[in-house]
């Protein structure tokens, strides 16, 4: 396989015949794209549908246009994407932490155990006027709603791999005298690495989900405080349009955890 | 001289239902340099009986002399000094190479002196894994990464080796093969091993000294003694004419 001058022509045939799968897979791709963009704008340009509720492509792309000209756009994206990755690296970080702690003492993991089977399938949204009266009307309201919807998620999904460890490793680690605290750094964090890896792509998901759930709750700028008062005018066009910057920030901040993943682990199977 | 005695050491296990007997009355004595093998039916309680050797689970009753020195069982389990550990998977860390893997006892234990790397280092030359020791453990072979696992608790300087099925997750080729080269590692360092095991001729072909326990309860049903040229390699000890009567022996008192 290395190499090139030994292929055989059944190998070369395969190799063939995977590329010009994989080609088509991509081009079957673009054209379901461009298909229903092109059928929305047709079904918009003949009157099919109403672009008074739907918008239309031709229209967005207008707006996007018109709103990165004016400038104003680049305030609410920075609002919002700081609101997006305050959240995801607080809810990460403590989540871990949080993991940690219960990983450490089986008292208080077995105590707290019930609490968190509850916290986890309260809807978090539901305590949106509470946050509100604690923390206030700021940015802080929105950061905590995006906190509180990670949190619970990212220490169950922690602690889970801090427990699948197999006994005999740890069995390993206590014949050479190791104490928690070299367990937990030799042999706990790093062998949940994976787990972590993945924990962040479920976040960085679920960041926005929070943040614009956030947003809608109590804002004065930001996408989501945009979409909102925009619909609340019927401004469809403008609903569309920062839904649509939406969805770009959010595909490039999980391009660059799936990024972070291909690094650690080309590191790990080096 | 003895380095290792169990006396009349009970293990029972508690549950909110029941009271479990794992183990009960059990005697060993073992020899430095001696080689042994616990036998047994499966799940009579063999590893529970390495773990007790091993200080980290506390027997119910009865005592553990290592090294003529009486070990009462503390509070806080902790891992006896002088114990090494081998197991079933040979555990090492696949973000660390060979050779890290092989120093991680010694940085645990901060004794990661000079002297130390060096012996740890010669282990990995004199048994052919010196070439691979900037290699990731995912890079080597099941027997080469079991040698690995050796040389990591040898490198420790450990008095007495506790072997946990060491060589029952390899193919069968692998695992004669690595059954060769680890007695020959242990019988070369100079070291007193246990080894634990289900496949009986494994264990008349590298001990010294088998023990049969029964199943739970474990109790010790017979202690053989096996007169095998012990200069000959494991794998030639199968062909010697009394291993077959060996093996009927232990066979009938397992079945």
């Amino acid at each position: 396989m290395r190499n090139d001058v030994n292929k055989s022509p059944d190998f070369k045939k395969y190799l063939l015949k995977r590329k010009i799968y994989s080609i088509i897979v991509f081009a079957l791709q673009i054209i379901l794209l461009v298909g229903l963009i092109g059928a929305w704008e047709l079904a918009a340009r003949v009157g099919a549908i109403d672009t008074f509720l739907t918008s239309s492509p031709s229209r967005i792309f207008n707006t996007l246009c018109r709103l990165f000209a004016a400038g104003k756009i680049w305030y609410h994206i920075g609002v919002t994407l700081y609101e997006a990755i305050i959240s995801f690296a607080i809810a990460t970080g403590l989540g871990t932490l949080i993991a940690i702690i219960l990983w450490w003492n089986n008292t208080t993991r077995r105590v707290l155990e019930p609490y968190i089977v509850v916290l986890n399938s309260l809807p978090k949204v539901a305590l949106g006027p509470i946050i509100i009266l604690i923390v206030g009307v700021g940015q802080e309201a929105i950061v905590t709603m995006a906190v509180l919807i990670m949190i619970i998620l990212s220490t169950i999904n922690m602690l889970n791999a801090f427990l699948s460890i197999s006994k005999d490793k740890i069995l390993l680690m206590q014949s050479m005298h190791a104490n928690k605290f070299q367990i937990l750094m030799h042999l706990v964090l790093p062998s949940s690495l994976e787990s972590f890896i993945s924990l962040l792509k479920i976040n960085v998901g679920l960041t926005w989900v929070g943040t614009i759930m956030g947003e809608y709750l109590v804002s004065f700028a930001g996408l989501g405080y945009l979409i909102l008062t925009s619909s609340q005018v019927f401004d469809i066009d403008m609903v569309m349009t920062s839904t649509f910057i939406l969805c770009v920030l959010a595909c490039l901040m999980y391009l660059l955890v799936a990024l972070l993943e291909k690094i650690v682990s080309h590191k790990l199977s080096k | 001289m003895k380095i290792l005695e169990l006396k009349n050491v009970d293990l029972t296990y508690f549950s909110p239902k029941s009271e479990t007997i794992a183990i009960h009355d059990i005697n060993i004595d073992v020899d430095e340099g001696e080689f042994i093998s616990l036998v047994g039916p499966s799940g009579c309680g063999k590893t529970t009986i390495l773990s007790i050797i091993s200080g980290l689970l506390p027997p119910t009753h009865g005592t553990i002399i290592l090294k003529d020195e009486e070990k009462i069982s503390a509070k806080h389990p902790k891992c006896f000094d002088g114990i090494g550990y081998m197991f079933q998977k040979d555990h090492l860390f696949p973000w660390l190479t060979i050779k890290k893997n092989v120093y991680l006892g010694l940085s645990i234990s901060h004794k990661k002196t000079a002297e130390n790397t060096e012996f740890a280092d010669n282990l990995l030359k004199k048994y052919g894994l010196w070439e691979f020791r900037d290699k990731y453990p995912h890079e080597l072979s099941g027997g080469m990464r079991q040698r690995v696992a050796l040389i990591r608790t040898l490198a420790l300087k450990p008095d007495l080796l506790l072997l946990d099925e060491p060589f029952s997750a390899l193919d069968y080729q692998t695992r004669l093969n690595l059954c060769d080269d680890v007695y020959e590692i242990i019988k070369n360092e100079g070291k007193t091993a246990i080894l634990v095991t289900h496949d009986i001729s494994e264990a008349i072909s590298m001990s010294d000294r088998v023990i049969i326990l029964s199943s739970r309860p474990a109790t010790i049903k017979d202690n053989i003694k096996i007169n095998i040229d012990k200069s000959l390699s494991p794998l030639k000890r199968r062909d010697a004419p009394i291993f077959r009567k060996y093996f009927d022996k232990i066979w009938r008192q397992i079945a």
